[in-house]
């Protein structure tokens, strides 16, 4: 799974609270992610994060489904 | 059926506002996609759904009902329609929604609103510094609405001397949308209001082109010269961020201060720990949901809740029902300060593409007219026998007054 943060991105920082090790605030103040695969361990909070977003700005990508 | 039909008398009762949480706990359990006659719309009442429709502009679109009223209004309407015909943030979809948010969106984030704390906190101390020596005063008149109104013109960069209009536009916007059809002389009030606002904003944006401040309407009149606004939607856009930051956060404020002191327990709490003050404004968020609800019209015929919805039908996602659905919180008509909000988000600024630009500032002054009420009146209790009585509006959960007493002995 990978993550991406969107346009619709309003600095809210939900997922910095939920997720701080994959998720930041960058010199605008918006979140950002880091890229890569996100570790098996922070799954669950990826997921977590993705779904309490309320601009829903956080994109998760599964690279596993695709074949 | 017969539980039904009372919930469609409920929703329409005079004492609608006293009852609310019961009649939506009503809802959500019997049918939380309700047909309302009287409402003409869905009444959609859990989290879930709340969240399903709010999230999809795609298939509930915020456009198009406002244009409708203004046609069956009488008289004068032509500045209202122009007004109204722009896109503006809460009336509008991708991609006008995506680009007006991308350049207001800058000074509403949450560090960028920060900056305002110290002049947040003059404000409401100038504001308190009149009644507090009163034994007894109203905080919704001298506090909660003037607060707002103050907060936001020093965000946007409205002058003082324009600062008094400020009133006029909000009352005149929700009496004009709050009959339908509007009477001629609330259309003509509203016009008159909104046309001298609209050569207001004009003047101000040209004049900040020239001599930039820093503030909402100084990056606005740069956006336009930029080309990623017109001028028309930078007049509609500002104008629409100065009214609405109003209602909503005399609601909020005046619904949190209500909160605490009828939960003395919870006044405590937060007055010996002042850091959970934040927190306290997420519960009251959370609790009273200032908008209870907001309308979205369908685009095509779809499917919601196992309920067929046709294309042009209203649908009202009920925030204040969502905040309160147990399938989401825990002990959901239980006021706590102490409740755990990071991973569990309330729904009270919305949800989606057009969750609440403001919330940053809203959250921000309601924090710090707490804070500085409690450093000032300390003692503050609410007059003795009070009893709440709200606004007969179905688009603000506000309090028409909130007394109290002050036990300082003057100096």
């Amino acid at each position: 799974m990978r993550l991406e943060v969107t346009s619709e991105c309003m600095g809210v920082a939900n997922c910095v609270g939920i997720a701080p090790l994959l998720f930041k605030l960058n010199e605008e103040g918006l979140s950002s992610t880091m890229p890569g695969e996100v570790p098996a361990v922070l799954v669950e909070k990826a997921q977590h994060a993705v779904a309490s977003c309320p601009t829903r700005a956080i994109v998760a990508i599964d690279d596993n489904n695709d074949g | 059926m017969r539980n039904i039909d009372t919930i469609e008398s409920d929703l329409t009762a005079p004492d609608f506002a006293r009852r609310q949480h019961e009649t939506y706990r009503r809802l959500r359990e019997a049918s939380p996609v309700f047909w309302s006659k009287a409402s003409a719309g869905w009444i959609v009442t859990t989290f879930d759904l709340v969240d399903e429709v709010l999230t999809d502009p795609a298939r509930f679109t915020s456009v198009g009902a406002e244009l409708a009223h203004i046609d069956a209004a009488p008289g004068e309407t032509e500045e209202v329609r122009t007004h109204f015909a722009s896109p503006q943030l809460n009336i509008s979809d991708p991609p006008d929604h995506t680009r007006i948010r991308r350049a207001f969106g800058r000074s509403f984030l949450p560090r960028e609103v920060a900056g305002y704390r110290d002049s947040f906190r003059s404000l409401a101390r100038e504001l308190l510094e009149g009644s507090s020596s009163e034994a007894e005063f109203d905080l919704v008149n001298s506090y909660a609405e003037p607060l707002p109104v103050q907060v936001v013109a020093e965000v946007m960069g409205v002058p003082g001397s324009l600062r008094d209009l400020v009133p006029d536009v909000t009352l005149g916007q929700r009496h004009f949308f709050g009959e339908s059809p509007p009477g001629e002389r609330v259309v003509d009030e509203f016009s008159a209001s909104l046309t001298e606002w609209r050569n207001q904003l004009r003047a101000l944006l040209a004049e900040r082109l020239k001599d930039p401040k820093g503030d909402v309407i100084s990056r606005a009149a740069q956006a336009v010269t930029d080309g990623k606004i017109t001028l028309d939607e930078a007049i509609a856009t500002c104008l629409h961020l100065i009214i609405a930051g109003n209602g909503t956060t005399t609601a909020l404020i005046s619904n949190t201060l209500h909160l605490l002191l009828t939960h003395r327990d919870q006044l405590e709490t937060v007055a010996s720990d002042p850091n959970l003050i934040p927190n306290a404004v997420e519960e009251s968020l959370r609790f009273e949901a200032p908008l209870p609800r907001d309308r979205r019209i369908a685009t095509v015929d779809t499917e919601l809740g196992g309920h067929q919805i046709k294309a042009g039908d209203r649908v009202y996602a009920v925030l204040a029902s969502a905040n309160r659905d147990p399938a989401q919180f825990d002990r959901p008509d239980t006021f706590d300060v102490t409740r755990e909000f990071t991973a569990n988000q309330h729904a009270a600024f919305g949800r989606g593409i057009h969750f609440c630009l403001g919330a940053p500032v809203a959250r921000l002054e309601t924090q710090v007219a707490i804070e500085v009420l409690l450093e000032v009146v300390p003692d503050l209790e609410l007059v003795p026998g009070f009893a709440p009585e709200w606004h007969r509006i179905t688009t603000h959960r506000a309090l028409v007054r909130l007394p109290i007493t002050t036990n300082l002995v003057p100096a």
